[in-house]
């Protein structure tokens, strides 16, 4: 018999002039010991059927529908007392965020111990033994130093980590992942998907985990199930969905994943337009609006859901993946290795410390967070250079000092062959007409209180460009070239998407036709689908406008897709740098491996075969980093020289430079040159 | 916690500031002549004998030596001669004259104020819990038509028509200005029925703002991700909120609280009018009305001290009470 089961859920938000219905009639089941991912885009209710399992909706969501029968009973009809017995004991969660799931000022032992406490009682001892036993479980690293630590002493990852062993602690029937690594990091989301992947081997726990990822889903489940708009699209097991789905959606998400083999000379496949707005009524497909094969009748009436055990709900349905041949989109198409034009930005020894405050009076130790540390590279004309690493890295650091938000340590910006930075405030305006930054989030970088047309405006207005008039036809054309409406000028930002405020951020952007864009994370905060847009536009408007691109990501895929070059990051220091198809297809520094095999990629098979060589450990911290290479503490070639020295850069191919004393490829020493003279070849 | 050093540091700064300017003021502006004329009190005093007092008194040397002068006796305990206080035959000093005030003024004020602080906070804390529903409005309403009325009439309604209708006084029986400070808490005991009503004053002013921010930080706290985490972990609602929410939520008001210290003190003044209270802030209005500059010096300085100090335990408290304060800080 299933362990749960879910029959037409129904849970309905009640916002203030509508009635939301988040998840609209969903069927599924969880036997014992089975893995099931619940996979779809924000918005489609994924994470709202975890919660109304629990029954821990927010004040304004109910349960209006349906059964949710779990180990036999009906956990829809408990007492909220009785419920409480299933929360944390029979039902566990793993919340999203570890940044803020933790209660801050409460030790670390103290809140694991709490679950057992409260549902076994025993003494503080017990359940601190127990607490132990469970950190132990999820291989955390001293487990008996944690318990008496307060959250913030802990990375996310180690956090998370917490918070799986809180759920554990009672030895739940069933596991709801809410987005387990979403915010965390690629290395460290292996580690812990492993941590789940081992707890689930040994101990047969059922799992729902509940992600947008498809790469996260590809090797850990046995069953999904696609979501779409509150309904279920499709449902089979993880081989079926991936490698024979029929669901349209299905075949389109896939597709506007970007993929680690797939570079530049392939466009995306986006979907279209948006999902639609659960607060009015649908009929028809909910995905008819977005569908390349939708037709009258699919406007009409909804699909019934058919198959036995791999359902899905569509008139007509596809038969497997899209098989993308690689399209020659443009006739003068940027290639992956050759240079593009005259060197434009050269970016020379940048360094860039943040001091830290001393809290002596005496002795005061002048210690400082070293964000950059020695960086040089540079970028063509016409060129998109990728900066890929994670978070810590010092990649964001590196676009504000180009764009002139940060000033430098040491070091030397140059553009267009002139220094930056240098000079009054006339200069440094003059400057910002020749790169412009695109930010990450898309919520918080517009300003709310500005209509759209002001936003777009204004750096046009600081640099004194034309009228009023003019300025509001370069506006409108703007808007036109990014693909919004010209009513989209006199609204307000909250009233856009997420996607279409990172537009409109890119039109401002490209308001004083900048000779390059640096992009900070510009589609981090966009789902797939959307993201597949964005960066079709991106590339599009590259070639037009003749731009180049400094496209900062942890996202590697994104990187190889959008990007000719590519450089790594790691705790400030660039590890390796050169093509971005020789760089991700034959990697040179161990980290540049580990990252690619920590990648989560939507596909069945090679999920199952991936190596096991991960990359260990946690990140050092920045303000007393490691001596020699930064990254020995976590790699598996390190050795006494790589503690004693600074590995140089030496060379791959012309053009693929890599910093390493043990490179996974045969290098060639530089001679006394910088690291770019080399890098020409 | 070398922070603390620094702070202390600061403060002193500050006060030496604050000082300087409490002194030139109305040292500048009474004339030693006039402080002369008004304590002697003979109509028919000649200059060699005004010159002569003055020269006693010390008030003709140059200003940046009196100011040392009054500054050192200063830290030392001594705030000099309460020039209005006194006569020709006998000296009062500013010690004497504050005194019982200070001790009077806190007991006075404190007990009061930690019983608002207590009820406060679970007026606060429930109110956000049943936000936007008929508890929370009427708390409310009420809150606010205990802020907005004005001290004076509080005091005066609570003292005319409980106070002389009810418990038989409407005021401080005079006897309390001859008590010790070691004797108060037996006394405030034994003439309960006149300190209740400026007790109840005193919580009915202060509590308005209190509750108010208690329900804003719990309001801000039972949003948070943890809040969530502790019901998924099956707690009931009285442990969530004990054990999650109250501590968060309380840290903030601790800061609040401080930088409250020195206005309690010095500004129960309306109260200590009303029910004829011999306190801090009576003496205050008194002194001022007379001219007695220099009790109204070494209470601004007392004041200024107050409020340093106040900030330096609001910043100190937080620390104890949050962790991350405590060993970020020291990283």
């Amino acid at each position: 018999m299933a362990l749960l089961e879910v029959n037409e859920l129904q849970t309905t938000y009640r916002m203030r002039t509508s009635n939301v219905v988040a998840v609209d009639g969903v069927t599924f089941h969880i036997d014992p010991g089975e893995c099931v991912g619940i996979v779809g885009e924000s918005g489609c209710g994924k994470s709202t059927i975890g919660m109304s399992i629990m029954r821990l909706l927010a004040t304004n969501g109910h349960v209006t529908g349906g059964e949710l029968l779990f180990d036999g009973g009906d956990v829809a009809t408990l007492s909220e007392r009785e419920m409480r017995r299933v929360r944390g004991n029979t039902i566990a969660l793993i919340p999203q965020d570890p940044m803020t799931s933790l209660h801050p000022v409460t030790k670390i032992g103290r809140q694991i111990a709490e679950g057992y406490r409260i549902h076994r009682g025993g003494s503080k001892a017990a359940a601190l033994a127990r607490a132990l036993e469970v950190l132990k479980m999820v291989e955390m690293p001293n487990p008996e130093d944690r318990l008496a630590q307060y959250p913030f002493e802990l990375s996310g990852g180690l956090r998370q980590r917490v918070m799986i062993a809180m759920a554990l602690v009672n030895d739940p029937k069933l596991l709801i992942a809410d987005e387990p690594t979403t915010a965390l990091d690629v290395t460290i989301q292996a580690q812990i998907l492993d941590v789940l992947d081992h707890l689930r081997e040994r101990y047969s726990m059922a799992t729902m985990l509940i992600t947008h990822d498809m790469g996260v889903i590809a090797g850990r489940t046995d069953r999904v199930m696609v979501m779409y708009a509150g309904r279920k699209a499709e449902a089979g097991t993880t081989e079926e969905i991936f490698d024979r789905m029929r669901h349209p959606y299905t075949q389109a998400l896939l597709s506007s994943v970007p993929k680690l083999d797939v570079g530049a000379a392939t466009r995306l496949q986006s979907i279209p337009g948006l999902p639609p707005d659960l607060s009015k009524e649908i009929v028809g497909c909910r995905f008819a609006p977005r569908c390349r094969f939708a037709t009258d009748e699919c406007f009409q009436v909804e699909p019934e859901l058919t198959g036995d055990t791999h359902m899905f709900a569509c008139y007509h349905p596809v038969d497997g993946p899209l098989v993308t041949t690689p399209v020659t989109v443009r006739t003068s198409e940027v290639s992956d290795a050759e240079p593009v034009g005259p060197e434009l930005l050269t970016v020379t020894n940048l360094v860039k410390d943040f001091p830290l405050r001393s809290t002596r009076l005496i002795n005061r130790e002048h210690k400082a967070v070293s964000a950059v540390a020695d960086v040089s590279f540079e970028v063509r004309e016409g060129e998109t250079f990728g900066l890929v690493g994670e978070s810590g890295c010092g990649k964001t650091t590196i676009g504000r000092l180009i764009v002139g938000l940060e000033e430098p340590t040491a070091g030397t910006i140059d553009f267009a062959g002139r220094p930056q930075g240098l000079g009054r405030q006339a200069t440094r305006v003059a400057e910002a007409r020749l790169r412009q930054m695109m930010f990450q989030d898309p919520y918080a970088s517009l300003n709310p209180r500005k209509r759209v047309r002001e936003i777009i405006a204004e750096p046009l207005d600081i640099q004194g460009d034309g009228n009023s008039a003019s300025r509001t036809k370069t506006v409108l054309d703007l808007l036109d070239e990014v693909g919004l409406p010209a009513e989209a000028a006199t609204r307000y930002p909250h009233e856009f998407s997420g996607g279409q405020r990172q537009r409109i951020g890119f039109a401002r952007a490209l308001a004083v036709r900048p000779k390059m864009i640096i992009a900070d994370e510009p589609v981090s905060a966009l789902d797939v689908s959307i993201q597949a847009q964005l960066l079709n536009l991106m590339t599009d408007l590259r070639t037009e406008h003749g731009l180049s691109y400094i496209f900062i990501s942890h996202d590697l895929a994104v990187v190889r897709y959008i990007a000719n070059r590519i450089g790594v990051m790691y705790l400030g220091k660039l590890v390796e740098m050169g093509p971005s198809g020789d760089v991700f297809t034959n990697p040179a520094h161990h980290y540049t491996q580990g990252l690619l095999d920590a990648v989560p990629i939507p596909d069945v098979r090679h999920a199952q075969d991936r190596a096991d060589k991960q990359v260990r450990g946690e990140l050092p911290s920045a303000v007393d980093p490691p001596s020699g290479c930064r990254f020995r503490t976590r790699c598996p070639a390190a050795d006494a020289k790589c503690a004693a020295e600074v590995p140089p850069f030496s060379v791959v191919n012309p053009g693929h430079v890599v910093a390493c004393h043990h490179p996974l490829r045969v290098t060639t020493p530089i001679l006394p040159q910088t690291p770019e003279m080399a890098a020409q070849g | 916690m070398r922070y603390v050093l620094v702070r202390l540091l600061q403060g002193v700064v500050i006060i030496f500031c604050v000082s300087i300017i409490t002194f030139l003021l109305p040292t500048l502006y009474y004339k030693p002549t006039e402080l002369a004329v008004s304590v002697l009190q003979n109509p028919h005093i000649t200059k060699a004998e005004i010159n002569n007092w003055i020269q006693v008194h010390g008030l003709n040397q140059p200003l940046w030596v009196r100011y040392w002068h009054w500054l050192l006796d200063a830290i030392r305990g001594n705030f000099g001669i309460a020039y209005k206080e006194s006569t020709v035959t006998r000296n009062v000093s500013v010690n004497q004259v504050l005194n019982g005030d200070l001790w009077r003024s806190v007991y006075l004020v404190v007990p009061p104020t930690i019983l608002s602080i207590l009820i406060a906070i679970p007026i606060g804390l429930t109110q956000a819990v049943k936000r936007n529903k008929l508890y929370d409005h009427a708390m409310t309403t009420w809150i606010y038509v205990l802020y907005s009325t004005p001290a004076v009439l509080v005091c005066t309604l609570l003292s005319f028509y409980v106070g002389v209708k009810y418990l038989g006084t409407g005021t401080v029986d005079p006897t309390v200005q001859g008590v010790s400070p070691s004797h108060f808490p037996s006394y405030m005991v034994h003439h309960f029925k006149e300190f209740l009503l400026p007790f109840v004053a005193i919580i009915v002013l202060s509590i308005g703002g209190l509750t108010r921010y208690m329900r804003g930080s719990a309001l801000d706290t039972l949003v948070q991700d943890y809040v969530r985490t502790a019901k998924a972990k099956g707690a009931s609602p009285s442990r969530v909120l004990f054990r999650h929410v109250l501590r968060p939520s309380v840290i903030p008001l601790i800061t609040i609280i401080g930088l409250t210290i020195p206005i309690i003190i010095g500004g129960a003044l309306i109260v200590e009018a009303v029910f004829n209270f011999p306190g801090m802030g009576l003496q205050t209005v008194k002194s001022t009305e007379t001219g007695d500059f220099t009790v109204v010096m070494a209470i601004t300085i007392f004041t200024a001290v107050l409020t340093v100090l106040g900030n330096l335990l609001a910043d100190l408290f937080t620390a104890v009470a949050d962790p991350r304060v405590r060993l970020t800080a020291a990283r």
